[in-house]
């Protein structure tokens, strides 16, 4: 939660999350013309009704947590990561076939209100902030704040877990890291918050 | 002369018996079924159900047993987005009314017994309708089937018991 700097105390840094997931129905559509069928008087009778349903899809992000940066030791990148779950219907079970994208922002700077930031008050750093749609941090995309990292994608099973079971499957990663370059000369404690948007595709 | 006239009679009686119905053959009519528009929906762990009533009159009034189909193969109960079978969605029918309290799920093709139907009204009037019909669809149904809109058609048949 906390780092520091050599000969400047402690630095505290945080990153909490906010978390967004949009509900996503797909599109707006005329009702149909009511067409039920009344029967006619007789020995046995038959009539008809029309049914209709309009599905929409649903997504679930779930299982993030706080990540704690520690306290800088002097040298080198501050990093944390956090396996996540997302959720999504529309999906069959067996299948990968329905993809998502994520949407990152941060507390922003001026001139970028999504930059990925922290700040002690008075000061600012950035920070990067990396995506994978697997546990794990190998083969991550690096996130542009504010832009949509689109074709993500799970499996249907684990979709499927993770919006009856809140996170029932883990699959995904969410990750940042604090260069050196923004570390050092820093002071203080810094925290910041990172937002992310999920949204069906 | 006489074998003639026993014959032109019997021929007579047997024309007339012919053309009667039967005492007790009843005229059963189905009447102010309605659409059912399960609405726009994103699912949940929740159920979707959406209920409507119906007026089966019968002359006599008595029981009579009812019989659904759906538009799937075989007269299953699915809602399809005609894209394949891929996009269809499974619902359940259930029936309640005088005689059948609670409500019987029904089965495709198969007839359910045990409904009343209430005699029919001078002016044809058959309000309220006392025939019950829920449509459920089970969230496990909805939860893998891509977005889009469903549609299927749900034939009811009445006839006695």
């Amino acid at each position: 939660m906390t780092h520091s700097r050599s000969c400047e105390g402690y630095v505290p840094l945080a990153l909490r999350f906010l978390f967004f997931s949009i509900v996503l129905l797909a599109g707006l559509y005329p009702a149909a013309g009511y067409a039920a069928v009344q029967g006619s008087t007789g020995p046995d009778t038959t009539g008809s009704v029309d049914l209709t349903y309009v599905q929409g899809l649903n997504v679930r992000i779930n299982g993030l947590s706080d990540m704690p940066l520690g306290v800088w030791g002097g040298s080198g990148a501050l990093a944390a990561n956090d396996n996540i779950c997302i959720g999504r219907t529309g999906v069959p079970l067996f299948s990968s076939a329905g993809t998502y994208r994520i949407l990152a922002s941060g507390d922003g700077e001026p001139g970028d209100p999504a930059a990925f930031t922290l700040s002690n008050g008075p000061s600012q750093m950035n920070y990067r902030a990396f995506f994978n749609d697997q546990t794990g941090t190998t083969g991550r995309q690096e996130l542009t704040a504010g832009v949509a990292l689109t074709n993500q994608n799970s499996f249907g099973l684990f979709y499927f877990f993770n919006m009856i079971f809140t996170c029932g499957a883990e699959n995904a990663n969410i990750s940042i890291e604090v260069p050196e370059a923004q570390l050092s000369g820093a002071g203080g404690v810094y925290t910041g918050t990172l937002s992310l948007m999920l949204i069906p595709e | 002369m006489v074998k003639s006239r026993l014959i032109a009679i019997l021929a007579l009686l047997v024309s007339g018996l012919s053309g009667m119905q039967p005492l007790h053959a009843a005229e059963l009519t189905i009447t102010q079924l309605e659409d059912v528009d399960l609405g726009e929906v994103a699912p949940t762990v929740r159920r979707i159900q959406q209920r409507t009533r119906f007026c089966v009159s019968s002359d006599p009034a008595g029981p009579f047993q009812l019989t659904a189909l759906g538009s799937g193969a075989a007269g299953a109960f699915v809602l399809s987005s005609g894209a394949g079978a891929a996009s269809e969605i499974d619902y359940e029918v259930y029936a309640s009314g005088r005689g059948a309290s609670r409500g019987r799920a029904l089965v495709p093709g198969v007839a359910r017994s045990g409904f009343m139907a209430r005699p029919p009204r001078p002016n044809g009037d058959c309000r309220p309708p006392l025939t019950m019909m829920t449509i459920v669809i089970d969230p496990s149904s909805v939860q893998s089937a891509p977005g889009g809109q469903y549609s299927g058609t749900l034939q009811l048949t009445v006839g006695p018991e």
